[in-house]
């Protein structure tokens, strides 16, 4: 997933942003609101973690410029983050267009349910399984089988077939697999996508004649259990 | 048994005689007088109970205020004595119990305020020491981030270790603990000493320290008290004074006594701000911390101080800047 974090301590950046990346997520880090809609009116998110007392713009202005529909990430599900616990907040800031809602101190592991549920929203799946063909992916446990077989993939392998598969069946453009992918920290080379999915491919194996990947010349690639064209 | 009654009758007749022809002879009181008396009596005891039940009704109102001031408790400080209903002589008594609960409340709210405060200040620190460390060990086997971690977690106590010292110095000054050793000092000296011991933090943010009217005065005030108040309101003004402001400071004699003035650009107060600054921890609601050295301690610890050393401390909004004065009073 692509997730900007909006969060003025800069160790809770730190923290917050470096186990995201180590899951596999794309990770981008304002650390101010006007910062922070910045990034939110450019660039294509999953999931925006908001704090809420920020410098120069605060974050529920942010989150309704964001729902005014000026921003390229006017749908993006948004998870507020925030030391503000009174009931009162928690309704103004879901009020405002927030998804969900957590209270700092918080654990890593929450955030990182929290924040991998809404991501599953945003491909319209509910539960933690995804499957293509004989291949299941366990979103959960980070874990891939195909026909009975366990297949070992690294952090980013694994983030690229999780993403075709919440779309698969679609095109998906090596733009959009960037964007998704890979933040301002990670940008990558001419041909990085190109190699990753080259290793996937390699990785889930299969008969040549029982492909999953399949490159669309010139559009991108499709996830999905048919012959090859 | 015959003589004993008749000797009972007669002794009681001899009595009753006796005693009657003595009290005649003695007062020479006769019927009419005995009747006056009785009505006297009479008249006496009914005045008296007239005069209870009449007390009785002029004290209830009290007796009102007793039970309203007997169910009185930290929950219903909001209460007031209903001063309309009250006879004139009480309701004095009852405007200054209404004070009195106002100053109560006030300061209880104050309490809770500061409770809230310092527990929500302490959030930010335990989250980032939570996150850093959770982190951390789900990680395991990345050495560079577990030596940023420990780093960090080491800053975050450091910081911790300072906020707890600063709330255990406003305590002490709260409780009178502190010791005020008065010397004669060089007011305009003592100025430029806390210039220069905040200028490092004010220059990594871009502001400029004035100490560009300094009188020299000698006044009398305990050296070290002066110098954390002095400092802690430079500090304050150089981390919320906006990017490249000037922050201009002066000591001057005036028909109050010593006053040390320190200026800065105002950044969002307003008038309803100003009682607010000297709690701790208070920040307007869309101001975020992320100094590390700003404790949002520095201003209630300069006014404790100043109580303590009998100083006047004030924070005033003077056109777009914000004042900060501290007064030496005239020797009295």
């Amino acid at each position: 997933m692509r997730i900007l974090l909006v969060e003025d301590s800069e160790r809770l950046q730190l923290a917050v942003s470096t186990g995201l990346r180590r899951e596999g997520h794309g990770v981008d880090l304002a650390l101010d609101g006007e910062e922070g809609l910045r990034y939110a009116r450019n660039n294509e998110y999953d999931v925006v973690v908001l704090d809420l007392m920020l410098p120069r713009l605060d974050g529920l202005t942010v989150l309704r410029e964001i729902r005014s529909g000026k921003t390229l990430s006017k749908d993006v599900h948004v998870l507020i983050l925030t030391a503000r616990d009174t009931v009162e907040e928690r309704v103004e800031g879901l009020r405002a267009g927030a998804d969900d809602y957590l209270v700092k101190p918080f654990s890593f592991d929450e955030l990182l349910a929290r924040i991998e549920a809404l991501g599953r929203r945003s491909y319209g799946t509910r539960g933690p399984d995804l499957a293509v063909g004989d291949l299941t992916i366990d979103t959960a446990g980070k874990t891939v089988v195909r026909s009975g077989r366990r297949i070992d993939l690294s952090t980013r392998e694994y983030a690229l077939l999780e993403y075709l598969a919440r779309r698969k069946g679609e095109t998906v453009s090596r733009i959009e697999i960037e964007d998704h992918l890979y933040d301002e920290s990670s940008l990558p080379t001419s041909n990085a996508v190109d190699r990753a999915v080259c290793s996937l491919r390699a990785k889930l194996g299969g008969s040549e004649d029982q492909p999953l990947i399949h490159t669309r010349r010139g559009l991108g690639y499709v996830l999905e259990a048919r012959e090859a064209e | 048994m015959s003589s004993l009654a008749l000797r009972m009758a007669s002794l009681g007749a001899g009595l009753s005689l006796a005693v009657g022809s003595a009290s005649a002879a003695v007062l020479g009181l006769g019927a009419p007088l005995w009747l006056a008396l009785l009505v006297a009596l009479a008249a006496g005891a009914l005045v008296f109970g007239l005069t209870f039940l009449a007390a009785r009704r002029g004290l209830r109102p009290l007796e009102g205020i007793a039970m309203r001031l007997a169910a009185v408790d930290e929950e219903s400080l909001a209460r007031r004595l209903p001063v309309g209903d009250l006879p004139t002589e009480l309701r004095d008594l009852a405007q200054q119990a209404n004070a009195l609960f106002d100053r109560l409340d006030a300061a209880f709210e104050r309490e809770r305020r500061t409770t809230s405060n310092i527990a929500h200040e302490l959030r930010t620190p335990i989250a980032e020491l939570r996150g850093l460390t959770e982190v951390a060990i789900r990680l395991g086997d990345d050495p560079e981030f577990l030596t940023k971690a420990v780093e960090e977690a080491y800053s975050i106590a450091v910081e911790m270790d300072r906020i707890a010292t600063t709330l255990l110095r406003v305590a002490r000054a709260q409780a009178g603990q502190l010791e005020v050793r008065r010397q004669d000092l060089e007011a305009d000296e003592q100025l430029r000493a806390a210039v220069e011991s905040v200028d490092e933090l004010a220059q990594r943010r871009g502001i400029t320290l004035l100490a560009d009217d300094l009188e020299q005065i000698t006044v009398s005030a305990d050296p070290d008290l002066l110098d954390l108040i002095l400092v802690n309101l430079l500090t304050n003004a150089a981390q919320h004074a906006p990017d490249g402001d000037h922050v201009r400071s002066s000591v001057r004699r005036t028909e109050r006594g010593v006053e040390f003035r320190i200026e800065n650009t105002n950044v969002g107060l307003t008038a309803t701000d100003m009682p607010h600054l000297t709690e701790t921890f208070w920040k307007k609601k869309d101001q975020a911390r992320k100094d590390p050295v700003h404790t949002g301690l520095g201003l209630a610890l300069v006014d404790q101080l100043s109580q303590t050393c009998g100083l006047r401390f004030s924070m005033t909004l003077v056109d777009d800047r914000v004042r900060a004065t501290v007064v030496v009073p005239n020797p009295t």
